[in-house]
């Protein structure tokens, strides 16, 4: 039997992995810990769908403010914050350029 | 019904924040103001600028508006007059207005300028210093109340209202309040003079209109809440308890845009400095007082 419930914990569980992976698929530290805090915040959603009141209501609020601090902490430590010009980045366009090169038709 | 109800009381005391804004800031009272300066607003163009974090840019003015108007969803007008009367009433209000300071990064970091970055790294830190005070001061008021659900915490007045129960504490939310809301003395991220406007410096068109909007709608929640927790909520004699937190939320919002006009803009460093050493000790203090009352006259 598929309730209300289960489904709303799906789709939350979901968020919080899709935003989980975001984590890691972008560049931009900011961005990163913006979708760790909104991962969490979806488990914090799912607590609520579960009611557990308090412990959803607790860890959507912790999280809002720790994620925003480590956000800070991670801009200041990262040489290049807002991955506009990351390292891994430029490497990988040009290794990635090196085997699709087109070779000119004459 | 109710949410209609709160949301057209809202919208009123909008309009009055947007009135009073404007009358302290130019010394001129019009009436007509809010409407001038929104048609201006909706009429420019809304500039996107270079090599910004488009997502950021567009969802911080959003993502600042839902937050307040989730933590205005918790508080009582009225008995009835209240959207979701939840049994972590005090706290969900704390957790929604935590998302201020999420959009503000946000709103801080999409448009790749400097004067917004700084503005929303500033948040950050008067955040640091701000969000003790508002936590511990309800923290008094939850225990008097015995729950964490608003309108208990209204009925728990009955006989005395908070502000001279706990005065202390009235004073350190109000306080914290107007630092969350960044009003004049803690504008810090939006400072007039020295940032060009911070978070709002890159803001132009109906995207500011939002932004706008929902400051005012921050305003008005942290006033409602101040009623609602030190200020006896609904109650009060001969008129109707919606009126009575209608004008109670109205004279606190005067008295806290009015503070700012007569206050210098405070340094970070010096909030913080003050908020830690003499706020948080002042909140413990308002605490352990509020413990003994409780223990002494049940």
């Amino acid at each position: 039997v598929i309730t209300a419930q289960a489904i709303f914990i799906g789709f939350f569980g979901m968020a919080a992995v899709w935003f989980g992976v975001v984590v890691f698929r972008t560049f931009s530290m900011v961005r990163s810990a913006i979708a760790l805090l909104f991962s969490q915040t979806a488990l914090g959603a799912m607590f609520l769908t579960m009611q557990a009141e308090f412990l959803g209501v607790l860890q959507i609020m912790m999280m809002a403010t720790e994620m925003s601090i480590m956000a800070i902490f991670m801009v200041m430590f990262m040489m290049d914050p807002g991955g506009g010009c990351c390292f891994y980045m430029m490497l990988f366009y040009d290794i990635l350029r090196a085997f699709t090169r087109r070779k000119r038709v004459t | 019904m109710t949410v209609m109800l709160v949301l057209l009381l809202l919208i009123i005391g909008i309009y009055f924040v947007a009135v009073l804004e404007a009358w302290i800031a130019s010394g001129r009272f019009q009436l007509a103001t809010p409407v001038y300066s929104a048609l201006s607003l909706l009429g420019r163009e809304s500039i996107i600028p270079r090599k910004s974090d488009l997502l950021f840019f567009e969802v911080g003015p959003v993502l600042l508006l839902i937050a307040a108007l989730l933590a205005a969803a918790v508080i009582p007008l009225s008995p009835d007059l209240i959207i979701a009367d939840l049994a972590t009433g005090a706290l969900f209000l704390n957790a929604a207005l935590a998302y201020v300071l999420v959009a503000l990064i946000m709103a801080g970091w999409g448009p790749n300028g400097a004067y917004a970055m700084i503005g929303g790294w500033r948040f950050l830190g008067q955040l640091v210093a701000y969000a003790m005070l508002i936590v511990m001061p309800i923290t008094a008021v939850v225990m008097r109340a015995e729950s964490l659900v608003t309108t208990d915490i209204v009925v728990s007045q009955v006989s005395l209202w908070n502000i001279l129960y706990q005065p202390l504490g009235f004073v350190l939310f109000f306080i914290a309040a107007m630092g969350l809301a960044f009003l004049p003395p803690f504008d810090l991220p939006t400072a007039k003079g020295e940032l060009a406007g911070g978070v709002e410096a890159e803001y132009s068109g109906v995207r500011l209109a939002v932004f706008r909007l929902g400051r005012m709608v921050l305003i008005i929640t942290l006033a409602a809440a101040t009623v609602t927790f030190y200020l006896g909520g609904w109650q009060g004699p001969l008129l109707p308890p919606w009126l009575w937190s209608a004008i109670k939320i109205m004279l606190v919002t005067a008295a806290m845009l009015l503070v700012g006009r007569y206050v210098p803009r405070i340094r970070e460093a010096h909030l913080l400095a003050w908020c830690w050493k003499f706020g948080i000790p002042l909140a413990l203090l308002n605490i352990f007082i509020v413990g003994i009352l409780l223990v002494v006259i049940p």
